[in-house]
This record gives structure tokens, sequence and C-alpha cells, in this order.
């Protein structure tokens, strides 16, 4: 296959093939290689836009007068060509317009596109750095067994009417000053169909009803968390208080007006709640509340805490750009941090410390041969 | 039926359901207080039977049993002074006996490095440690339901219901005397 040697034509290539380490490094090392390359790149991080600035400033104007009629004025210009296609003029008068309103269309996309495109490597070059640097590896979310595991395990992946599937998922561990626990993140894609009617008037003094259909697409973040030390408890954070999608079939209030409003108890037993709801944890809860967009937590029977909300904490905040090419190398060197993920784990940690048995602590030696 | 009677009748059913809503509210929110008062003697309590296993080890210490001992009795009967109706300063005492026996254990911990070494000692003192994490937190709760309350008799129309119906008193908060005499500083409260 023959390589054009243009400028536009190997910085696209430079730029596929960060793009592809982006995707699959697994070093932090290879990154940076990544970065060094398209720092390397001779002449300038820029894609060379003159041609289709040219074509979206010729075709663009061209085809709004040819819009307005005024292709039709050059009548005895377009006559000859026209009859050498085999075209009556108005047919190449509309023919031209459709081509030059292409042409500016495309040149539009292709300025579009090469303005995103350096941004968007950063950006997957700052969170494959994330994932390296937080110890996450990816899991396939291909099968929809996945799902179906995790919605007999937790009701908070029942979700969505219409559609609902996993976007993404990565694992990692997390190690604590006194615990150490295995967890997974998902990303859940839902979409809830509603319909309703819809009654509007016909014109003549009547009205028609019709059903409209609508569909709301949401995403909902979970942590998935080896949590042995509770079982069958239910936190519903997005209700005030009241009933939840997570309940279970024993209701508790606690002591504290607060917590009764941010969630919605419930448990397998009121004696299982009533051993949850001590006041550190009921403090240490609301607080979570408050850092937290609409949070669930279930403690399921088998051991295990899912604890989810709207808000990602795998996102993170682009401090640099790739243009700044030493300032970026130095980001990707010292690990784009998530400290969404870092608050999270940090704060099940705490929970696990505060219903854990302090007798069975485990011992630093069990620790270090935990992973 | 005229603007009136129409008025007059929102009135005769409108204001008793608000002075009953008042009314419940108070109550409600009373018997809260109480059961976050129930819940910082119940962790109070819950102290002492970790006093006892304390005891038994701190026994086994002959030189320094005295000071743990005496700490360990001053705090079980501060515990068991604790009255059942809702009162932020009667903490104090168990509060401060508290911190007593926690400072003794810790300076008994670098006297005697076998105590220290101890893992059921350790295990001990973060048990006892959770617990007055928990006291301390039962307390806050505790305040907050107070305050809650107090401004409930306090502010009107509630107030008008208080004095009234409900004739509640307002309920002290707990305050921490040792930890406010460290301040120069006292609000003009």
């Amino acid at each position: 296959m023959i390589q054009l040697n243009t400028h536009n034509a190997r910085l696209k290539r430079t730029v596929r093939a960060a793009s592809h380490t982006a995707r699959t490094a697994t070093t932090k090392q290879e990154l940076l290689a990544a970065v060094d390359a398209m720092a390397a790149f001779y002449g300038n991080m820029q894609f060379d836009n003159r041609v289709p600035w040219l074509m979206a400033l010729l075709c663009g104007p061209l085809a709004i007068a040819s819009i307005a009629g005024y292709l039709q004025a050059y009548e005895p210009l377009l006559a000859p060509l026209a009859k050498l296609l085999g075209q009556s003029v108005p047919q190449l008068a509309s023919n031209l317009t459709l081509g030059l309103l292409g042409g500016a269309a495309f040149s539009l996309i292709v300025l579009y596109q090469r303005r995103k495109l350096i941004p968007k490597l950063a950006y997957d070059l700052a969170e494959r750095s994330s994932l390296i640097t937080a110890g996450l590896q990816e899991i396939p979310v291909t099968d929809s067994q996945l799902l179906k595991g995790l919605q007999i395990e937790f009701r908070d992946y029942v979700r969505g009417n219409h559609k609902r599937f996993l976007r993404r998922a990565v694992q990692g561990h997390y190690q604590g000053r006194l615990h150490s626990f295995n967890y997974r993140w998902y990303h859940l894609h839902y979409v809830d169909k509603q319909t309703h009617q819809e009654t509007e008037s016909d014109g003549k003094g009547g009205t028609t009803s019709k059903t409209v259909t609508s569909y709301q697409e949401y995403d909902r973040y979970s942590l998935v968390i080896d949590f042995p030390w509770v079982q069958g408890i239910a936190l519903g954070g997005g209700s005030g208080g009241r009933s939840s999608m997570v309940d279970m079939e024993h209701h508790f209030k606690t002591a504290s007006s607060d917590f009764d409003r941010a969630f919605s108890l419930t448990g397998s037993s009121a004696m299982a709640c009533a051993r949850f709801a001590k006041p550190v944890t009921v403090l240490h809860l609301i607080d979570l509340h408050r850092q937290l967009d609409t949070p669930n937590l279930e403690f399921s029977q088998h051991g295990q805490l899912c604890l989810s909300c709207n808000d990602n904490p795998l996102a993170f905040k682009l401090t640099c750009e790739l243009s700044r090419a030493s300032d970026f190398r130095l980001l990707i060197d010292h690990g784009v941090h998530l400290p969404q993920l870092s608050a999270l784990l940090d704060a099940v940690h705490t929970l696990a410390e505060q219903h854990d048995d302090n007798f069975t602590v485990p011992t630093p030696a069990q620790l270090q041969t935990e992973h | 039926m005229d603007l009136f009677a129409l008025i007059l009748l929102a009135v005769l059913i409108g204001v008793p359901l608000i002075v009953i809503s008042l009314h419940n509210g108070i109550v409600g929110n009373h018997n809260r207080v109480k059961r976050a008062w129930a819940d910082v003697l119940t962790y109070e309590r819950q102290k002492t039977k970790v006093l006892d296993a304390l005891q038994e080890q701190a026994g086994l210490y002959r030189d320094h049993e005295q000071g743990v001992l005496a700490g360990i009795t001053r705090l079980r009967s501060a515990i068991a002074e604790l009255p059942v109706e809702a009162d932020g300063k009667t903490l104090a005492k168990a509060e401060d006996a508290t911190r007593s026996l926690l400072g003794g254990l810790r300076v008994a911990f670098e006297a005697y490095p076998d105590l220290k070494a101890s893992e059921l000692m350790n295990n001990l003192m973060r048990e006892i440690a959770e617990q007055q994490q928990n006291v301390g937190a039962a307390i806050v709760i505790f305040n907050g339901e107070v305050e809650r309350f107090n401004n409930g008799i306090q502010m009107f129309p509630g107030s008008l219901v208080n004095s009234v119906m409900n004739k509640h008193a307002a309920v002290t908060p707990f305050t921490d005397i040792q930890a406010a005499s460290a301040f120069d500083y006292t609000p003009n409260l």
C-alpha cells in the first residue's frame, strides 16, 4: 500500500500509533514512549488545515449563492458544460448546488475531526495512565451473564425498562491500613422507555390523541467490593429517606434525623440493621451521602458490597494539553490519580474498620499475603 | 357559599391541623432526643463489657494494677450514675473518667514493653477506642437532635403550642467542659 508522506499523513500515522498505545498499554513506559513519539514529531503537532479551510470558504458561499438562484444567471457559461455532460441546465445547476454543499460539509467535518483528534488522544493517554497508576485491569463486558449475575446479587443493577448493558468494567486491589480487598468497577448504561398520550387540536374544533414514546438514557457507576464484615443490609440514598429500589424486607429508623432523611435503611432482619447502624457508621454515611450523587449501598448475603452512584469515581480532570509536550510527559510520568476512587475506597475501608471484629484483625503478615 | 364563609371554613379546618402537626412534631422530636440519649447510654455501658476483660489483663501486671484498676472502677461508677433522662451535663464525668483511664493505659504501655506487645491488650485498646468513637458519634447525633427539638419548642409557633400543650423544657446538649477550658475564647451565648 502506498503511504503518503505529507505532513498531515505522517501526523495521522503517529496519532494512530499513539491511540493504539493508549488503548493497550500496560506500563507507564509504553505511554511515555507514545508521548515522546508525539513530542518528537518533526513539524508542529497541528494538522495543516489550509486545504479544508480553502474548500469550506469556496464551497460555502458558492453553495449559498447557488441556493439563492444566482447560478442560473450564468446560464451561457453553464450551457456548454451541461451539453457536455448530457444534462439540462437546471439539472446541472441543482447537481452543482449539491456538490458545493457536500464539499463545504465535508471540509467542515474534516476540520472538526482534526480539531478533536489531539485532545482525544491526550485524554485517552491520561485515562490509560490513571488505570495503570491505580493498578486497574479491564474486564471484558461482552458476556451478558456478567450483568445477569450482578442483577441476581444486587438490586441496583435492575434498571432500565427498555435496555441495559455494561459499558465498561475494571478490577483492582485496595491495600488499606488494616484491611485489604479486591474491587470491581462497573459502568452500567440503561434506557427507560416512557409512553404517554398527547391530545392536540385537529383544526376542526375537535381533538386527536396520539401516543408519544420517549427514551431516557442514564449512566450508573458502581464499585463491587469483597466485604465479609456486613451481610444483608441495603441503604437507598436517592429517595430522601423514603422507600428505594434496593430496599429489603425490614425497615429501620436510626436516632439521627439527618441519616433517616438521607438514606432508607433496610435489612434482612431488624437486628442486622440495629447492629449496622452504629453511631460512627451513621455519621460516616451522612458524610458519604454529601459527597455522592444518589448513592446506594447493598451488602449482599454473600459478603459483597455494591456501592453505586451517579458520579463516576474513575473521572479525572486533565490539567495539561498534549501540545505542551514536556508538561504532559511529566503528568504521565507522575501518573494520573483518581481522587474520587481513592476517597471512596478509603470510605469503604473506614466502614470495614467500624464493622470488623477487633479480636480477629488480620496481622501484617496476613495483609502481605492476601494479594 | 360566599368568600368569607370559605375563609372561615379553611381556618377552622387548617388551624387545628397545623396545631396537631406542630404538637406531633414536638412529641416526635422529643422521642428522638430520648432515643439518641439512650444510644449514648448504650454505648457508654458497652464499654463496661470491655472493662471486664481489661481488668483481667491489668491484673497480670501487678505493679501497675492499682492505677489501671482505680481508673476502671472510676469509669464504671461514672457510667452507672448516668441518668435515664436526656441530659448532656451528666456525661462529663463518664467522659472524663474514660479519658483518664485511656491516659493511664498509655502510660502503662510505655512502662511495660510486655504489655505493649500483648496482642490481646492491643485488641482491647482498639475495642475500647472504637466504643469511645461510638460514644462520641452518639453524642454528636444526640446534640443534633437536641438542637432540632429545642428549635421546635423555642421558635414560634412551636413555642406557643409547647407552652399550652406539650410543656417540655429545653434539653441541655453535651458540652466538653475540659476541652472548652483549653480555649481562651468563650462565646457570649
